[in-house]
C-alpha cells in the first residue's frame, strides 16, 4: 500500500519553497508530484530532466500517412490499371498531392498518439487528485512509504504554507 | 559582459519581485483596462457560465435557428425527392449557389485553426480568450462546406464515389481530378482541425469536470472526455510540446486545403479560372473572411454570455488589426488578378469581365464597396475599439466574400465559349433556402457546443495570469507579461 500526501498551496513559492526540505529529508523527484490547472515554467516547482522523444511519434505516423498517400494515389493505379492514350498510370502531380496531405495526416495523429503515450493518458482510474487545482490551487502531491514519512511530509508542507494537507492510500 | 553584482547598488534596476513587492504595498491592482485581473473563481464562474446557465436570449436563438435549419431540411428532402430539376442549375451552369457556399464555408474555416496556430506559435499574450472560439469556428464551418457537395450531387446515395474505395468495375478512385484532391484535403483538415480543438480542450474539460455538480447531466460525459487529466507537471510538458507540434503542422495544412479548393477551378482551362495567382488569392480571401467570422463570433458570444471580463475591447481591436491587414492584402491580390486580365487585353477574359459587369454590376459593385469601406472604417481607432461597429463589419465582410465567391463561380460558367449557350442563372427558392439553412446550422452547431463544452479558453488564461504581475512604472501601473523562455 502506498501513501500519498497531496498539499495544497495558494500560491507558487510556497509550493515550492517545500521541494528543498522535502529533498534534505530524502524525498526524490520521483517521489513528487506538482499537479497545477494551468502550465508552469519546468523548474518554478519541481525540474523534470525529461526529454520528450515526441519526434518519433510524429516520423512514424507521417511515414505511415507517406504510405497510405503511395497506395492510394499511386499503388492502386497500378494494381488495377486503366489504359489510356499512352499516359503514365500513376501521375505524379496528384500522387504529391495526396502524399502531402496523408503524410500530414500521419504526423498530426502521430502526434496524438504521442501525446497519450507520454501523458498516461486516458487514465480513468481513481489516481491521487484534488479538485481544488481547478480553483488555481497548487497541489503538491508526495509518495511516502510509512507512518513515519507522511506525519514528516504533513509538518513540511503545513511550515511551507500548505492551506489544506490530505492523505489518500492506494493499494498497490 | 557583467553581473548584475557587478553594477553598483545605487544603479542596479530593481529586481521584478521588488516591484512587485513595492506595488503591492502601494496598494496597485490591475485595473479595468488591464488584461487577466480577475480572481481564480470568477474566472471560472464566468468561463463556464455559458455551460451551465442558460440565459432567454440563447434559447429563443436557438429556437430559431433548429427552426431554419429544419426547413433547409425540407427543402434538400424535396430537392432528393423530386430532383435537381428543383435548382435552377442546368447546362452551362453545373456550379452554382452550392459551390459557391462550399467555397465560402472552407474560406471561414481557416481563420481558426490557423490565426490559434500563429498566435500560439508567436506567444502572442492577447490570443488567449479567443483561441478556442476560433478553433471551434473551424471544425463547425468546415462541417457546413462538407455538407455542399454532398448536396450539390443531388444523387446522395452514390456519395460513396468520392471515397477512395473501388467500384461496381473493381476500379479505384483516379486521383487526378481536383475534386478528389479537395475530398482528401478536406478529411485531413478536418480531422486535424477536430484533434487541435480536442487537445487544447482537455486541460478546460477536466476543470468542467471539477466544477460540474455530480447530479448534472453533463458529469458522465466530461469525465470520459477529459480521459483523466489531472495536470500533473509531466503531463503538460508534454501538452506544450504536442501544442507546439500541432500548431506547426496545422500551419502547413491549412494552406493546402484552400490552395486545393482553388485548383478545383484553376486546373481547369476555362478563361479567368486557369490563373495562377488563384491559390494564394483564394487563402488570403479565406482568411479575411476567416478573421471577421472570429470577430462576429467574440462579440455575439460577449453579448449572449455576458463575458466582456474574459473577451474584452483589446482582443477585439488586435483581431481588427489583422483584419485590416488581410482586407488591404485581398484588395491586392484582387487587383492584381484583375489588372493582368486587363492590361494583357486577352480577349476571352476581358470578355468575361464585361459580362460580369454588365449581368452581375450590383453584386459585384456592393462586394467591392463593402470591401472598401471596411478598408477605411477599420482604419478607425474608435471604430476597432467599437464592439458594435466591428460585429457590423464582420457581418458586411463576409456578406462581401460570399458575392465574391459567387462571382467567382458563377459568371464564368454562364458566358461559356459559344454564344449560344450564354444564360443566365438565378438560384432557385429551394437553392437560396438551403443556402440559408448552412448559416443556421453553423449556428446552432455552435451554440449546442458552448453548452456541451468550454468555450473559453480558461488553462491557457489562467497561465497568462500566473506568468504577469502589475507593476509601477512611473506613476502608472502596468501589468508585465513574462516568458519563461526569455
Amino acid at each position: 500500500m502506498s501513501r500519498h500526501v497531496i498539499g495544497i498551496f495558494e500560491k507558487i513559492e510556497n509550493a515550492a519553497s517545500a521541494v528543498r526540505p522535502l529533498e534534505r529529508e530524502s524525498f526524490k523527484k520521483e517521489d513528487m508530484e506538482l499537479l497545477t490547472g494551468c502550465q508552469y515554467p519546468d523548474g518554478a516547482v519541481i525540474e523534470e530532466d525529461w526529454d520528450v522523444p515526441l519526434w518519433k511519434f510524429a516520423v512514424v505516423g507521417g511515414l505511415l500517412g507517406l504510405m497510405v498517400g503511395v497506395f492510394l494515389a499511386g499503388a492502386t493505379q497500378w494494381w488495377m490499371n486503366l489504359d489510356v492514350g499512352g499516359k503514365p498510370m500513376a501521375a505524379l502531380p496528384p500522387l504529391g498531392v495526396i502524399c502531402y496531405e496523408t503524410t500530414l495526416l500521419g504526423v498530426i495523429l502521430g502526434s496524438l498518439a504521442g501525446l497519450f503515450w507520454f501523458a498516461g493518458l486516458p487514465d480513468w482510474t481513481d489516481l491521487p487528485y484534488d479538485a481544488e487545482i481547478s480553483r488555481g490551487k497548487i497541489a503538491l502531491l508526495v509518495t511516502c512509504s510509512d507512518e513515519r514519512q507522511t506525519e514528516l511530509v504533513r509538518k513540511i508542507m503545513v511550515e511551507s504554507g500548505a492551506q489544506k494537507v490530505t492523505l489518500t492510500e492506494e493499494e498497490s | 559582459m557583467s553581473s548584475r553584482e557587478d553594477i553598483p547598488a545605487d544603479e542596479r534596476l530593481p529586481a521584478v519581485e521588488t516591484v512587485r513587492g513595492q506595488a503591492l504595498d502601494a496598494g496597485i491592482q490591475a485595473g479595468k483596462e488591464s488584461d487577466f485581473s480577475i480572481s481564480e473563481d470568477r474566472l471560472n464562474d464566468i468561463s463556464l457560465r455559458p455551460m451551465f446557465y442558460t440565459t432567454k436570449t440563447y434559447y429563443v436563438l436557438t429556437i430559431i435557428l433548429a427552426l431554419i435549419v429544419a426547413w433547409g431540411a425540407a427543402c434538400w428532402g424535396y430537392q432528393i425527392v423530386m430532383g435537381m430539376g428543383v435548382t435552377d442549375l442546368r447546362h452551362p451552369v453545373f456550379w452554382g449557389l452550392y459551390i459557391s457556399a462550399f467555397v465560402f464555408w472552407v474560406g471561414v474555416s481557416h481563420s481558426g485553426t490557423m490565426v490559434s496556430s500563429i498566435l500560439r506559435l508567436s506567444k502572442a499574450n492577447w490570443r488567449r480568450p479567443i483561441l478556442r472560439g476560433a478553433e471551434a469556428m473551424t471544425v463547425f464551418s468546415l462541417l457546413v462546406a462538407g455538407l455542399f457537395p454532398v448536396i450539390h450531387v443531388g444523387r446522395l446515395w452514390r456519395i460513396y464515389y468520392m471515397f477512395p474505395l473501388p467500384n461496381q468495375r473493381e476500379l479505384w478512385v483516379n486521383f487526378r481530378s481536383p475534386l478528389a484532391w479537395d475530398m482528401a484535403a478536406i478529411f485531413v483538415y478536418l480531422t486535424s482541425a477536430f484533434i487541435f480543438l480536442f487537445v487544447g480542450l482537455l486541460p478546460d474539460i477536466a476543470l468542467a469536470r471539477d466544477y460540474c455538480p455530480a447530479k448534472n447531466w453533463r458529469k458522465g460525459y466530461l469525465k470520459f472526455l477529459a480521459l483523466g487529466w489531472r495536470g500533473s507537471h509531466r503531463q503538460w510538458i508534454v501538452y506544450e510540446k504536442v501544442s507546439l507540434y500541432l500548431a506547426i503542422f496545422i500551419l502547413m495544412i491549412a494552406p493546402s486545403v484552400h490552395t486545393i479548393v482553388s485548383w478545383d477551378f484553376a486546373m481547369s482551362i476555362t478563361p479567368n479560372w486557369h490563373t495562377s495567382i488563384f491559390g494564394p488569392y483564394f487563402v488570403v480571401g479565406a482568411i479575411y473572411s476567416g478573421i471577421a467570422g472570429v470577430i462576429t463570433l467574440m462579440v455575439t458570444l460577449r453579448w449572449i454570455f455576458n463575458l466582456d471580463e474574459i473577451i474584452r475591447v483589446t482582443h477585439l481591436t488586435n483581431l481588427s488589426k489583422v483584419l485590416l491587414l488581410m482586407s488591404i492584402m485581398w484588395g491586392y491580390f484582387y487587383f492584381t488578378e484583375f489588372i493582368t486580365s486587363w492590361y494583357g487585353n486577352n480577349p476571352t477574359e476581358t470578355a468575361i469581365w464585361r459580362w460580369q459587369t454588365d449581368r452581375f454590376g450590383p453584386m459585384l459593385f456592393t462586394m467591392l464597396g463593402i470591401n472598401i469601406f471596411s478598408i477605411a472604417a477599420l482604419a478607425f481607432d474608435s471604430v476597432r475599439k467599437s464592439p458594435g461597429k466591428l460585429f457590423v463589419i464582420g457581418i458586411l465582410v463576409n456578406v462581401a466574400m460570399f458575392i465574391e465567391r459567387y462571382l467567382i463561380v458563377v459568371p464564368v460558367l454562364t458566358h461559356r465559349d459559344n454564344p449560344f449557350t450564354w444564360t443566365d442563372y438565378i438560384p432557385s427558392f429551394v437553392e437560396s433556402s438551403i443556402a440559408v439553412a448552412a448559416m443556421a446550422w453553423f449556428l446552432l452547431l455552435y451554440a449546442l457546443f458552448v453548452k456541451i463544452l468550454p468555450i473559453v479558453t480558461v488553462s491557457d488564461i489562467r497561465e497568462g495570469n500566473a506568468l504577469s504581475c502589475d507593476m509601477a512604472f512611473g506613476n502608472r501601473h502596468i501589468r508585465v507579461h513574462g516568458d519563461a523562455e526569455e
